[in-house]
């Protein structure tokens, strides 16, 4: 059987491929496990234009969760959910790209999304 | 078995028989060997006199691989010759098929003097089809016509020409897949590669950095030319393509479609032919392309020929 990979990517870019992160079980895990406890809302249309269009936390297989400012959109093989998003699941995901990051590479495009996102 | 109805008269009902013979059943075969001499009903001539004998099968076998119903001689039949020979066939065999009783032939029976008035029509119709043809054709107009694909003359630069296609978002977004493998390049090139592809990959040399030098350098690697650069016809189809940077970050492409808008991709979202605010995309070079944010595509790099010998990958 294969080996589940669990990403966080970038959702920016048009003609480069967006930064993706392989992340951890357990970071995966922690990240689903608090967005699931927020608060529902209306589905509502995502973003998807261009410049940045979020987050997108993925066992590739499965579960796809985007996350935007305001807003969790969180599809479950065909179940779909939305969330409320807030500042605290924010920090947490630039805090595990920032993490995940360790050449620096997207420093400087992480810092505009934090500055985009956080308050 | 099936139903011949003359589309001819305006008040009366048209005159109308059921054929279940022989004769009928070589019609036909005949007709199955000349495909060309049918067309889709209701697509033809609708004004006054004859508009076309309509052809309907009363049983479910689909013999000869027919449709279920056709048309002869409404104008728009590819052999209109061999249509108008048809017809005459046709109404030429009516006469012994008043003995399948319809309501219609109280008013319009099957008999020697419907024939003569078909025939007559049928004679007047051969004489004005040119003129038939010619209302069609004004008729069936739309703006860019139906085409799939049409060549232009490129109104910046004199003397070239490229080609412009019909908007088809679905073949980019209906899959997943292919939503999420394509890019803004193979859109712009309008090459589906899966690969998301990247200016340059293909020739071994992409853009070192995201700037207009670099991105464009990469792309005429490819073998995109710029605008006014004509590529021949032997380059067909050849797209024109625009190019944007947001500087130091990413590269975006355009391609120009019929009827006068851009289209475009960003990325593995969805193909559309609007911007970011949401306004049909007239002009790359003015639209909105992340005007107000910190990913804002800022700078036009120009225009681009892409023809059939450009590789992307």
């Amino acid at each position: 059987m294969s080996k589940t990979t669990y990403k966080l990517e970038l959702d920016c870019f048009s003609g480069r491929q967006n930064p993706v992160f392989e992340i951890t079980e357990e970071d995966f895990a922690a990240l689903q496990r608090d967005i699931q406890k927020l608060e529902a809302t209306a589905g509502q249309p995502l973003y998807d234009g261009l410049g940045f269009r979020g987050f997108i936390l993925s066992d590739t297989v499965a579960t796809f969760i985007s996350i935007q400012k305001n807003i969790i959109k969180i599809q479950l093989d065909k179940d779909v959910q939305y969330k409320k998003n807030n500042q605290h699941i924010l920090s947490r995901l630039i805090s595990v790209a920032r993490e995940y990051d360790e050449e620096k590479a997207y420093e400087t495009l992480i810092g505009k999304i934090a500055g985009e996102y956080l308050i | 078995m099936f139903k011949v109805t003359v589309d001819l008269f305006s008040g009366r009902p048209n005159p109308s028989w059921i054929v279940s013979d022989s004769k009928g059943d070589e019609l036909l075969k005949r007709i199955a060997s000349e495909k060309q001499v049918i067309s889709k009903p209701s697509a033809g001539y609708d004004g006054l006199g004859f508009r076309g004998i309509k052809i309907e099968m009363l049983n479910d076998e689909k013999e000869n691989k027919l449709p279920s119903s056709f048309t002869i001689a409404n104008g728009v039949a590819k052999d209109q010759k061999a249509s108008i020979q048809l017809a005459r066939t046709i109404v030429d065999q009516m006469a012994g098929y008043e003995k399948f009783s319809m309501d219609v032939h109280r008013i319009t029976p099957v008999n020697k003097e419907i024939q003569k008035i078909i025939m007559g029509s049928i004679d007047q119709y051969e004489k004005d089809i040119s003129k038939i043809r010619g209302y069609l054709k004004f008729k069936h107009r739309r703006p860019g016509g139906s085409a799939i694909r049409v060549t232009v003359k490129d109104a910046e630069c004199r003397d070239c020409k490229y080609e412009e296609s019909k908007f088809n978002p679905d073949f980019w977004n209906l899959d997943p897949n292919v939503q999420a493998n394509n890019n803004c390049y193979n859109y712009g090139r309008n090459w589906k590669t899966n690969t998301f592809a990247q200016p340059g990959r293909f020739t071994g040399q992409q853009a070192a950095t995201m700037s207009c030098q670099e991105v464009k350098a990469a792309a005429m690697r490819d073998g995109l030319v710029e605008r006014c650069s004509c590529l021949p016809q032997s380059e067909y189809p050849r797209r024109l393509m625009a190019l944007v940077i947001a500087p130091g970050v990413d590269y975006h492409w355009y391609r120009k479609q019929k009827r006068g808008f851009w289209g475009h991709k960003p990325g593995g979202t969805a193909a559309r032919n609007y911007d970011n605010s949401n306004v049909l995309i007239t002009d790359p070079r003015t639209c909105d392309r992340g005007a107000g944010t910190w990913l804002n595509y800022t700078d036009f790099c120009g225009f681009f020929y892409a023809g059939k010998s450009v590789i992307i990958s």
